[in-house]
């Protein structure tokens, strides 16, 4: 490798995504040189595109390419109800079900006092703007159910609660198509706290 | 390949590839250690909710010696804190305990009382129902972790001149050496912290007291803020590190 610093370059660079290590960065460079010229301009240009084309919506915070994104500026959608999520990926997961007819608010993390991360570095400011304009009626709090990701729902809940907004907590319970006898003492003892009539 | 077995308290979780974690743990026999706990973020998991910090398990591992990682085999639920995640003054608490242990210890460095002293402080956080005793209790804690490092402050003499204090006179505390100083040596030294005899005293209560006793031995807002000066300072000098979760305490 130390042949080529464009190799060397490269291959640095693609060690900075997240589960790539040296050994695996060095064969995709090697992939790439024997895919030939067009394969590599043609990801360099999906590349380009990302960084110049891809932002995050200045309402949710979620991936656009316009802004606000189709889902803020959509008027089918419920503007009564916000589903809070961690990531910005967090909204293609639950637009996958078609089932939420509500709009999203991207945090961008949750709370970790261990590395440092309070509410200022999360977009909780601007939660509390969208809930303050009156037309929020329910806050569904869809963090992961980490001890982060149930701190950082309590931590918004305490924020919101003047405003009079419904606020809820995704259910945490059993995985359907589980077995009781393999679900932890902890997701069965949420499952009964969330329980609800049939 | 060798099986361990440990009671462990989870400290934190890292995302690894895909599915998997890695969990830093704070075991009994082990000390701290992270294991990979293959598919822990998949929703069939055998290990699912209850490695989430905080909790103490029972956990049985396997690797390689001197492997960097070793692998999550099973996991039991030994003492489960599940009201930590209930109140953010607690998380918050819990989270300073993980990052004295982990400036405290190194990884495989077991030391039982320190766990103890650990374990007991999670779970006398996780029984508290609005509390204003987390100051005092943090406070105790530090001290006591701090001797269980071995860092055990010499409050019976003077680090200098090695004189034995009488408890009459008001001494100084010095956070660098770690003990008392009479009046007379203090002139000889700078950064010292004045100490009020009877906070002198408390302090050494402190170090005879265990965990369990804590909240009786609850002294005043003013004794708190006096030895809490020390006890920080004390603190600083021996971890030397930035609390990254210190200012989220009330
Ligand atoms: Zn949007
Ligand atoms: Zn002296």
């Amino acid at each position: 490798m130390e042949s080529s610093q464009t190799l060397l370059k490269l291959t640095e660079e693609l060690q900075k995504l997240p589960g790539i290590g040296k050994k695996t960065a060095e064969r995709l460079v090697y992939f790439l040189l024997k895919a030939g010229k067009k394969e590599a301009q043609s990801l360099a240009l999906r590349l380009n595109e990302l960084a110049e084309k891809v932002i995050l919506c200045k309402i949710c915070g979620g991936i656009t390419e316009a802004n606000p994104c189709a889902i803020c500026s959509s008027s089918a959608r419920d503007k009564s109800m916000i589903c809070v999520v961690e990531q910005p990926l967090d909204i293609a997961i639950f637009e996958r079900t078609n089932r939420f007819q509500g709009l999203y608010h991207v945090l961008m993390g949750t709370l970790s006092p261990l590395e440092g991360v309070g509410p200022e570095s999360l977009r909780i400011d601007e939660l509390v703007e969208r809930v303050k304009d009156g037309k929020v009626k329910e806050v569904i709090l869809a963090t992961n159910p980490t001890m982060d990701g149930e701190a950082t729902s309590l931590y918004i809940s305490k924020q919101i609660k003047e405003f009079g907004v419904r606020t809820t907590r995704i259910a945490r319970g059993v995985p359907v198509g589980s077995d009781l006898e393999f679900v932890d003492e902890i997701t069965l003892m949420k499952s009964l706290e969330g329980r609800q009539d049939i | 390949m060798p099986l361990y077995n440990d009671t462990a308290l989870v400290l934190r979780h890292y995302d690894l590839a895909e599915s998997d974690r890695i969990v830093s743990f704070f075991g009994r026999r082990y000390g701290r250690i992270r294991v990979v706990a293959k598919g822990a973020k998949k929703l069939k998991s055998r290990f699912a909710g209850r490695l989430e910090p905080f909790h103490s398990l029972d956990i049985v591992f396997f690797g390689k010696e001197n492997a960097n990682l070793v692998k999550l085999s099973s996991v039991e639920m030994s003492t489960s804190r599940t009201g930590i995640s209930a109140d953010l003054e607690k998380f918050y608490h819990a989270s300073y305990m993980v990052e004295m242990v982990e400036a405290g210890l190194r990884e495989g460095d077991p030391n039982l009382t320190a766990f103890d002293l650990v374990a007991k402080g999670l779970s006398w956080l996780e029984r508290q129902t609005g509390s204003k005793d987390l100051e005092w209790v943090t406070r105790f804690f530090d001290l006591k972790f701090l001797s269980a490092l071995g860092y055990r402050p010499m409050l019976e003499r003077c680090l200098l001149c090695k004189k034995e204090w009488s408890g009459d006179t008001d001494p100084f505390f010095d956070p660098l050496a770690g003990g008392l100083l009479c009046r007379r040596c203090s002139d000889k030294k700078t950064g010292f912290i004045p100490l009020s005899k009877g906070a002198a005293k408390f302090l050494g209560k402190i170090l005879i007291t265990d965990f369990e006793m804590a909240e009786r031995l609850k002294p005043s807002q003013s004794l708190l803020e006096e030895i809490s000066r020390s006890i920080l300072a004390f603190r600083n000098a021996r971890l030397q590190k930035v609390f990254k979760t210190e200012r989220f305490l009330a």
